[in-house]
């Protein structure tokens, strides 16, 4: 069984993730099975992990709003863009008017809702700490990054790298774009006051934070 | 010019070794976002496509193809031109 490790709330984003192998199918819809059985067998525990912790934060939010649901009269549809949720209500089938992302790692998965009144975007990105090629790390930072990673010592990079990676790709998923938009014309600038996310050499508004879960994995959240 | 049979072939093997995986798993249908482990190997496949050929490929070209199929498409397509 899976373990849920964590649920929280924060201002008004609901957070899961969970952690361990899926053993069986839980709580699936039949287009969710559908989706599940045109995976690669390889893919198949983290995606069932990224929809146990996506389910979960749904959860949470329609409790919120006094509202309590089986999992299995949750839907969530990726198709290329953002995860649509759908609702099985007692008067028929909605779509819930909520921000949902996704994020999983090699066997952890993190899921964070927020409702589309509160902001008008949210990404999440986990991804295990780790070294990344030198070309991968000259392709996808920009100038002003690349000097900052050059001056740290040896042991302080992979950490450097995995975060940064995962604020643009958070920051791209909150634009619902994904890689379609080149990580280089993201930048990340670490300031007293906080992360700021600049795109194509302008400042934004996205909301940054991130986090080290088990000491082996960052959990970067944009909102917008 | 090499047939599309051909290009499937060089592109099955390439994605295989680039992606550290069994090349059977790589298919005329695959996409390319679940052939790939997490966003950054996706990110460092495209960065490979952009650099193996030896016609011009910008990221805003290769970030539009989603499964084998379309990659094999856009170099023939390209090796055509040539």
């Amino acid at each position: 069984m899976n373990a849920i490790q964590s649920t929280n709330q924060e201002g008004r984003i609901y957070t899961a993730i969970v952690k361990g192998a899926q053993k069986g199918i839980l709580n699936l819809t039949n287009k969710e099975l559908d989706n599940y059985n045109q995976l690669l067998e390889d893919k198949r525990g983290d995606w069932l992990l990224g929809r146990q912790a996506a389910k979960q934060v749904v959860v949470d939010f329609l409790e919120s709003n006094h509202q309590e649901i089986d999992k299995k009269r949750i839907e969530i549809i990726s198709s290329g863009g953002p995860p649509k949720v759908f609702v099985y209500g007692e008067s028929g089938v909605y779509e819930l008017n909520a921000h949902l992302s996704i994020s999983h790692c090699g066997g952890v998965a993190a899921a964070k809702i927020i409702d589309k009144n509160d902001v008008i975007g949210l990404g999440v990105d986990l991804e295990r700490v780790r070294t990344f090629k030198d070309e991968t790390i000259k392709s996808f930072m920009s100038e002003q990054e690349y000097k900052t990673f050059l001056g740290l010592p040896t042991d302080k990079r992979p950490l450097f790298c995995t975060r940064l990676w995962c604020l643009k790709e958070a920051y791209l998923k909150a634009l619902g774009v994904g890689l379609s938009i080149h990580p280089q014309r993201v930048e990340i600038w670490d300031t007293p006051d906080g992360v700021l996310v600049r795109k194509d050499g302008r400042p934004t508004t996205a909301q940054a934070k991130w986090t080290i879960e088990d000491e082996l994995y960052i959990l970067a959240t944009i909102t917008l | 010019m090499k047939s599309k049979q051909e290009i499937f072939k060089d592109l099955q093997n390439f994605v295989a070794q680039t992606l550290n995986i069994d090349s059977e798993q790589v298919n005329h249908d695959s996409k390319l976002v679940e052939l790939s482990a997490d966003s950054i190997q996706l990110f460092e496949l495209l960065l490979a496509f952009e650099n193996t050929y030896d016609f011009e490929v910008s990221y805003e070209d290769v970030v539009k193809l989603r499964t084998v199929d379309d990659v094999v498409e856009f170099v023939y397509e390209q090796e055509s031109k040539n």
